[in-house]
């Protein structure tokens, strides 16, 4: 590429990521503002001292604690869920020779094609007859298995040599052996990427535990910050505040876990 | 240690036309380095491989030992094997990868730690022993690969052009290794290469392989003085046998005479006539002034090695190599005589098969 344009791929890098950036640092803005300055014209960025108080009121408005852990069980047990349900597919599609594998996996994958509000209502009938309604185990169970973590780690499963699995036969591993000793090990990026996203996933999930959560105790941070917007609906500073505590997990975790959201794109193509 | 025989098998790949390897019927005894000689497709990684396990026999049979193994798994038939690739586990440490085949079959750690720190020494890993396979070379990775194989002691070991992936003084140092590991062991190896100096230099037999069927099975000196056809005649030797093509007559005097391109060559054969391959190899060639010798030819390539000069010739149509000692003063384009070493003749009929 030459000179100027590579200055212009850059500036153009450049403009994407403010415009992404922009609306966390006005969101962060508005958390620090006083209630009425945040309806000043224009608005601004800084605007006079820091309302560090917001922050407290906000989370305890509603019991932000409960549903900080909520969201912290919910998403653990999905990420291990998930991991371990789609490590056993994975390599069942990836190594394992039965008849119809391949079709059955283009099955599977086919499910990636269905908006997840179609299967809103059929998973709310069977979670609802097992008397899972406002449980963790209905906020979990439907989340278990994922598609797509199939898919990401069968490319990578696919990824390693197939002599190490023979090599690991006439040593006289057996499938289970190859699966835990050899195969699994050398996934530890693949792993790490899926249980990366499938966390930011659930943390940021709202329509199912909406519909699944009914009592206060139950809910998750994301639908508690819809119920702040309900209470404190003219009190923009409360709402920021409190969606900013929600995204420093998320934060934190991609500023340790950077590479391996990179990872995830390249492997898949789907972010 | 055991013996394995191999009884017409045949490996047919599914959704193949053809089958990979066509009715190999094969002993290798006990105690033997039994070479698998042939060009890449010829079938030895497929026989290799069904012996061990990993593919799985379309029809025939295999024993180990006293053991009909035909249908055991990997596991069970009690082979190690040595690939070109090295496939050792990179998660593991040098220890881990040696140790992994006894932890996995239950030994206990005494045992496990005796066996490995023997196997390290033997192979020189002893200070490699906490590195990972990343850290080391490819000479030294080899190693670990066959540490890994000796450690279990197994019936028989199988390897799989373990030095190709190499530079050559490192493949000339491992392959004295293995030859010494045999010796020490008196272990039953099967050894698959497509080169043949290896093979010359490392099988106490040599079974050569072409388009999945054994052409020849012998020692070294076997194949390379009496091969069994044109295939293996060219296949085995540095370059291989010359294999002139021609037409035999009788002539009055006796005997017949070959044509082939510009040389007539007398020969014994009684009132051949006909289509017939005639081979020679490349030091049973010789050169004379043009107008002696059996016909002429023209120079088209020179090849000085130092010791030795390889001369490629053209003789009306017919490609053929000399190896000649020393340096010479032949230049490209001149023309020569060609003298044959009449003695050291090989024929061959239009099918490639040996006559005689």
């Amino acid at each position: 590429m030459t000179k100027a344009g590579e200055r212009f791929a850059l500036g153009l890098v450049l403009l994407a990521a403010l415009a992404t950036v922009l609306p966390f640092l006005y969101m962060l803005a508005t958390a620090l503002t006083g209630q009425w300055e945040a309806f000043r014209y224009p608005p601004a960025l800084i605007r006079g001292r820091a309302h560090f108080e917001n922050f407290p009121a906000a989370l305890t408005a509603l019991p932000f604690d409960r549903f900080f852990l909520n969201s912290a069980i919910v998403a653990t047990c999905v990420v291990v869920g998930q991991l371990f349900t789609s490590a056993m597919a994975a390599y069942a599609f990836a190594r394992l020779r039965f008849p119809g594998r391949d079709r059955l996996f283009l099955g599977f994958l086919s499910v990636l094609l269905v908006p997840a509000l179609v299967l809103l209502v059929p998973r709310f009938l069977i979670v609802n007859a097992l008397g899972w309604v406002d449980t963790y185990a209905g906020l979990i169970s439907t989340e278990l298995v994922s598609v797509w973590g199939i898919f990401l780690l069968r490319q990578f499963f696919r990824t390693i040599p197939r002599e190490l699995e023979d090599a690991a036969r006439l040593d006289g591993a057996g499938e289970w052996t190859i699966f835990r000793r050899v195969v699994l090990p050398l996934s530890k990026p693949a792993l790490a990427t899926l249980a990366v996203l499938s966390f930011v996933d659930q943390w940021k999930s709202f329509l199912w535990p909406l519909v699944i959560a009914r009592s206060t105790e139950m809910q998750v941070v994301e639908v508690g910050l819809a119920n702040l917007h309900g209470l404190y609906y003219a009190n923009w500073p409360y709402q920021m505040a409190a969606a900013v505590t929600a995204t420093v997990p998320l934060l934190l975790l991609y500023l340790v876990a950077q590479r391996y959201f990179i990872r995830g794109i390249q492997m898949t193509g789907v972010t | 240690m055991a013996s394995v025989i191999l009884r017409n098998l045949t490996k047919t790949f599914d959704g193949a036309a053809r089958p990979a390897l066509r009715e190999l019927s094969l002993e290798v005894r006990d105690g033997e380095l039994l070479v698998l000689l042939g060009p890449s497709g010829c079938g030895k990684t497929t026989a290799l491989r069904c012996i061990a396990g990993l593919d799985e026999a379309t029809e025939g049979e295999i024993h180990i030992g006293e053991r009909d193994v035909t249908r055991l798994p990997p596991a069970e038939r009690d082979v190690a094997m040595v690939f070109q690739n090295y496939a050792l586990y990179p998660h593991l440490t040098v220890r881990e990868n040696i140790a992994f085949a006894l932890e996995v079959r239950r030994v206990p750690r005494k045992e496990i730690l005796r066996r490995v720190s023997e196997a390290a020494q033997r192979l020189g890993l002893a200070e490699l022993l906490e590195r990972r396979p990343a850290q080391l070379s490819g000479g030294q990775r080899q190693r670990v690969a066959l540490g890994r194989a000796i450690v279990r002691a197994p019936q028989a070991f199988l390897f799989d052009e373990p030095l190709s992936n190499l530079e050559a003084p490192l493949r000339s140092e491992l392959r004295s290794e293995i030859l010494k590991l045999h010796r020490a062991l008196g272990a039953t190896m099967i050894y698959v290469t497509h080169d043949q100096v290896e093979a010359m230099t490392m099988g106490q037999r040599i079974a050569v392989l072409y388009e999945g069927r054994l052409r020849q099975v012998g020692t070294p000196a076997e194949v390379y003085a009496r091969p069994a056809d044109v295939f293996v005649a060219r296949f085995v030797g540095s370059p291989g046998m010359n294999v002139l093509h021609g037409r035999g007559r009788p002539v009055e005097e006796g005997g017949s005479v070959i044509e082939c391109g510009s040389l007539t060559v007398p020969v014994a054969l009684e009132h051949y006539e006909g289509e017939i391959e005639l081979g020679v190899r490349p030091e049973h060639v010789t050169l004379s002034p043009p107008e002696k010798g059996l016909g002429s030819a023209e120079i088209l390539i020179v090849e000085p090695h130092g010791p030795e000069t390889l001369v490629h010739l053209d003789a009306g149509g017919q490609t053929l190599v000399a190896r000649l000692p020393g340096l010479l003063e032949v230049r490209v384009g001149d023309r020569v005589g060609v003298k044959l070493d009449k003695r050291h003749f090989h024929f061959f009929d239009a099918s490639g098969a040996r006559l005689a």
